[in-house]
């Protein structure tokens, strides 16, 4: 099987996938989508593309939540 | 009223969300502020969080306007790429367009923010500029269709006050129907007091709130300086003069 090399909020991660899309590549890690928004090599990527767009080698994808701020 | 992109506001008090030692004082303070605005920043998910952001539930119980920031941002591409990620989380136009220029002083970068600014006034949002004093910077921030400008008073965390009243003076007189919200550098009530007294719209500060030892009394200490300097610039307050003006009529002294 494919590995698909993705950087995840920095740490790099192996996938043993053939096809990962974004919103799959959540579903593994067990992140619940509500209260997250994502960056897939610093472009934003709005929700509703999440299921249909597929991660290519070495991509990096931030999960980025509400923090503290002044 | 406070008028913040057609939002009427009663409070002239806006609060950070940031560095205080819990949640429960969090929500205490902010409710003390009678702050109904509240400032919020974006950061990478905790790897080992797979709970509820406890944070933002706490955030969102307040139940009062939010507005996200793009701390950390030294570039206009990178505060571009977090703005898009606060609309779709926050649901908000609002943005507080923070981008540094200066790791030391944490001092805007007005090349980048004239250049963020831009590009984000064309996709619709409603633009909180964090900036230096600058006029010319402040003029071409209205010209992009800024109807806010946040100057600051000293840099962020300093607490050290107004360093340039005049320049936040000329501001208010080239720009009479911008709202100016002094932001960053603020340290003590007095400071606000002195900010709104200047003819400033509102106050945006947190870690003089935060850091204190009672953030809730802080809090409140803040508000009422705030509604005290707003009070004292809408009464019009007396020009200084070098010399004394006696008080008492000086026709009819007896002795």
């Amino acid at each position: 099987m494919a590995k698909l090399l993705i950087k995840v909020n920095g740490d790099k991660k192996n996938y043993n996938v053939e096809k990962l899309s974004i919103q799959m590549l959540l579903e593994k890690e067990q992140i619940k989508t509500n209260g997250v928004a994502i960056a897939l090599n610093k472009v934003f990527i709005p929700k509703q593309k999440h299921s249909e767009l597929f991660l290519q080698n070495n991509d990096e994808i931030e999960i980025i939540t509400p923090s503290q701020g002044g | 009223m406070l008028d913040l992109y057609g939002k009427k506001l009663s409070s002239r008090f806006l609060i950070g969300s940031a560095k205080y030692p819990s949640l429960n004082i969090l929500k205490d303070s902010v409710m003390a502020s009678q702050a109904e605005v509240i400032t919020v920043s974006l950061r990478r998910l905790s790897p080992n969080s797979k709970r509820k952001n406890v944070f933002w539930e706490t955030i969102k119980s307040l139940n009062i306007n939010i507005l996200p920031n793009t701390s950390g941002c030294y570039l206009a591409k990178d505060a571009i790429t977090t703005a898009h990620i606060a609309r779709e989380l926050f649901e908000t136009n609002w943005l507080k367009l923070e981008i540094f220029g200066d790791s030391l002083t944490l001092q805007p970068n007005p090349y980048e923010l004239l250049k963020a600014a831009e590009h984000l006034a064309k996709h619709n949002f409603s633009l909180f500029p964090y900036m230096t004093d600058d006029l010319v910077v402040a003029n071409e921030l209205v010209n992009l269709g800024c109807k806010v400008l946040m100057p600051w008073a000293a840099p962020i965390g300093s607490g050290k006050g107004i360093t340039n009243s005049f320049h936040l003076k000329v501001l208010r007189e080239r720009f009479p129907f911008v709202t100016l919200i002094v932001d960053a550098g603020i340290g003590a009530p007095s400071h606000a007091a002195y900010a709104m007294e200047l003819g400033m719209d509102a106050v945006l500060l947190n870690t003089a709130v935060a850091e204190s030892h009672n953030p809730t009394a802080m809090a409140s200490a803040f508000s009422m300086a705030i509604t005290a300097g707003r009070k004292a610039y809408c009464s019009g307050m007396i020009p200084q003069s070098d010399f004394a003006i006696s008080s008492s009529p000086i026709v009819g002294i007896p002795f």
